[in-house]
């Protein structure tokens, strides 16, 4: 009702001219030269553009901020991705991983990977070790191209992988996180993120493949349940089963399992490794393992600590020999790695 | 409580500013009459129809002078009303958070889209009376004024050229209801697009590595497209309502050409008293009182609404948080926190608990009658199963749930 300074300027500026008006009228009509309905009507219509008058002028008043947010908008449309794209898509086959004398760093002078290689043939599973900060995490951004190495090549199926187009690579790579961000949309699009060219005879055959069928089957409308963002009502091992999900629904060729550092009580425990067996069958796989028990099913395993290798070979061959850090850990438990 | 007493609980964090525009209210609403008055002695001086006090330049003197008066008073009510309503707001939305924090969140609780939702505009909704009430007494005196002042010019014509104004709000009234479904539709899709565009945001890596950009874009697109259906259904049904609304004025002013021409031949309405009315029905604190009053009563009805909204989100303990006075000042910087609670000598030697108790209301699990003592430098190991009660012990140790039983002393 009522509004800015200005408004009520404009509005006194308008109501001025009724004060001429008034004082034209009065000399044209006493001069005879116009009739009282004359001097009414030039009242009436100054009545009907005010309104009008004053509605412009608001506008006026908001253009500088509608610039304003305009320029803030453009400041986005500026943001070009850091990460270019290549064009002449070259398609990896069997994927192998290579990481040939990568470095990385998020900021100057902190490098969290320093010269590392090592190379994971198709079809193996690598266990990935080493305390936080370590560079773990680091390392499965490097394959999934989140971010691009500063040195060295990081290949996929001998192709560099700033040579293989970014939805290719994602289609072929699929990454479990260790919590799964929910939307608040249905349990079909929570799945499928929003793919609807996934029919849902798939979805339920993915869920029973992940030993989720009677959790499916406790859904109020099934599929077509809405999940609020929070997930309240998931638990925690439901929401990793998810993110399995996600992935197990797009059959990518290598998975990047980022294990869950926090522990599940033992039921959903044994569905998520019934789930882990599942999803690494038949797929080249990186598992970043925070439990002993999980290196139990890789074939190779990596140890690094301060982004460089430390220990690298067959699992077989690391528990046999005496002085391996994996031995080691086998005889003292988890800790001394992790903590 | 009845809606009326939480709402004068509303006026409580801020009565001065609240009395203050009410008064000036007065003045603002008023003043626009007198320009009515001045015309109407302007054209009988014309004319000279009926004997006139005051010279014609005396009176496009007078119109002249009342600008600037208005002006004045006009940015004076703007200053307290806006100030008003920015104090109400921000202490109903602190107090809001206040409430939220004191307690463990709700099991259950909205998703961050509708809690935002809740927070931008249930406040505003709940408050609106308020707001609206801060210029009340002023609007109801004009339209008093005016009616008054028409019905000593000749009652009849005072009756006919407001019945339409009337009539045609109370017609719209009616549809009100049909109205409100549309802004509820609106108000749900834009609580979609806001709690998306958080999800999307907090979720850009889960969308990069699934892939799934455009997907996620194109969900968006359709949230949006939604909203904007929603958006321009509701503007369509408003702005047909608002253009009835005009139409009365116009109604209004058929009504007094179409009664006024046999009584102006007779001489016994003169053009003076002709600009009179038509300046009142189209001038806007009389042409708008009626709406006014009606969205008011509406307003009231969806007043409750909200502040049920705002009561579902928060702790049943907590709800007279939500109309704690707390005084903000916008001078002199943020303010500074307090330490002084914090005893400096205070070396923790012992911390004992005796008979603490908490049950989870929806479980009924907890802890119960729980006793310990925990001296300086010792450490202690608790341990238990899933749902044993470890946390919430933690919890009510730290007071972030209300204990049933209190015996916690340091």
């Amino acid at each position: 009702m009522t509004s800015s300074g200005a408004w009520q300027m404009s509005l006194g500026v308008l109501e001025l001219g009724n004060v001429v008006a008034m004082w034209i009228g009065a000399y044209l009509f006493l001069s005879g030269s116009v009739t009282i309905g004359t001097v009414y009507l030039v009242f009436h219509y100054l009545r009907l553009v005010k309104f009008p008058l004053l509605d412009i002028s608001a506008e006026i008043q908001n253009l500088p901020q509608a610039r304003a947010a305009v320029q803030r908008i453009r400041e986005l449309f500026d943001v070009g991705p850091t990460l270019p794209d290549t064009d002449d898509a070259r398609s990896p086959g069997e994927l192998s991983v290579e990481f040939k004398g990568v470095s990385f760093s998020y900021l100057p002078e902190r490098s969290v990977l320093k010269d590392l290689s090592f190379e994971l043939r198709p079809g193996r599973v690598l266990g990935v070790l080493g305390r936080m900060g370590s560079g773990k995490t680091t390392l499965s951004r490097l394959v999934f191209r989140l971010c691009d190495t500063d040195r060295g090549v990081v290949q996929l199926g001998g192709v560099d992988v700033r040579e293989i187009r970014l939805d290719e690579l994602r289609r072929r790579v699929g990454m479990v996180t260790q919590d799964a961000q929910l939307f608040n949309a249905s349990v079909r699009d929570n799945l499928t993120l929003f793919d609807n060219s996934i029919d849902d005879g798939r979805i339920v055959r993915c869920l029973d493949d992940l030993g989720q069928e009677p959790w499916l089957r406790l859904l109020p409308e099934g599929l077509d349940t809405v999940l609020t963002a929070g997930g309240d009502q998931l638990s925690a091992g439901e929401g990793q089963l998810v993110a399995f999900a996600r992935v197990f629904l797009r059959d990518p060729d290598l998975v990047i399992l980022d294990e869950a550092s926090s522990r599940l009580d033992p039921a959903t425990e044994s569905v998520v490794e019934r789930a882990v067996d599942s999803l690494l069958e038949g797929r080249t796989a990186i598992i970043i393992a925070h439990q002993l028990a999980t290196l139990e099913r890789v074939d190779d395993i990596l140890i690094i600590d301060d982004g460089r290798v430390v220990e690298h070979g067959s699992r077989e061959a690391l528990a046999a020999a005496e002085t391996s850090r994996y031995s080691g850990l086998l005889r003292t438990g988890m800790e001394e790695v992790l903590s | 409580m009845s809606t009326l007493r939480y709402l004068l609980r509303v006026v409580r964090l801020s009565p001065w500013l609240f009395v203050m525009s009410n008064v000036l209210s007065i003045g603002f609403y008023g003043l626009p009459l007198l320009f009515g008055l001045i015309l109407r002695e302007f054209f009988d001086s014309l004319v000279a129809a009926t004997p006139v006090d005051l010279s014609t330049q005396m009176l496009v003197a007078l119109y002249a002078l009342l600008i600037p008066l208005t002006t004045v008073v006009s940015m004076g009510m703007s200053a307290s009303d806006g100030f008003f309503g920015v104090r109400v707001m921000s202490s109903l939305q602190r107090n809001l958070f206040k409430g939220i924090m004191s307690s463990r969140p709700p099991v259950g609780g909205p998703n961050p889209g509708d809690m935002v939702n809740r927070f931008s505009q249930d406040t505003e909704a709940f408050a609106q009376p308020v707001q609206e009430g801060a210029y009340l007494i002023g609007f109801s005196v004009s339209f008093g004024a005016a009616f008054v002042i028409m019905a000593l010019v000749n009652l009849p014509m005072a009756v006919i050229a407001l019945a339409p104004l009337v009539v045609v709000v109370l017609a719209t009234r009616m549809l009100q209801d049909y109205v409100q479904r549309f802004r509820e539709a609106t108000r749900e899709a834009t609580s979609q697009v806001t709690g998306s565009v958080g999800e999307l945001v907090g979720a850009v890596q889960a969308i990069k590595i699934a892939n799934a950009e455009g997907r996620a874009i194109q969900h968006f697109d359709i949230l949006g497209d939604v909203r904007r259906q929603a958006f321009l259904k509701e503007t369509v049904v408003a702005a047909a309502l608002d253009s009835i609304n005009l139409m009365s004025v116009t109604l209004a002013m058929g009504a007094i050409l179409i009664s006024g021409a046999h009584l102006m031949r007779a001489g016994t309405f003169s053009l003076g008293d002709f600009a009179l009315f038509t300046t009142y029905v189209t001038v806007w604190p009389v042409a708008v009182f009626p709406a006014f009053f009606g969205g008011l009563l509406a307003n009231y009805k969806r007043s409750r609404v909200s502040l049920e909204r705002l009561f579902e989100v928060l702790p049943p303990e907590s709800r007279d948080v939500l109309f704690e006075r707390n005084l903000m000042s916008n001078a002199g910087g943020a303010p500074r926190i307090s330490l002084d609670h914090v005893p400096d000598s205070g070396r923790l030697e012992l911390l004992e608990l005796v008979g603490l108790t908490y049950r989870h209301p929806d479980t009924d699990r907890g802890i119960e009658n729980f006793s310990l003592r925990i001296g300086r430098g010792t450490f202690t190991v608790i341990t238990g199963r899933i749902g044993a009660g470890k946390t919430t012990l933690l919890e009510t140790l730290l007071g972030l749930v209300p204990a049933d039983a209190v015996g916690a002393s340091f």
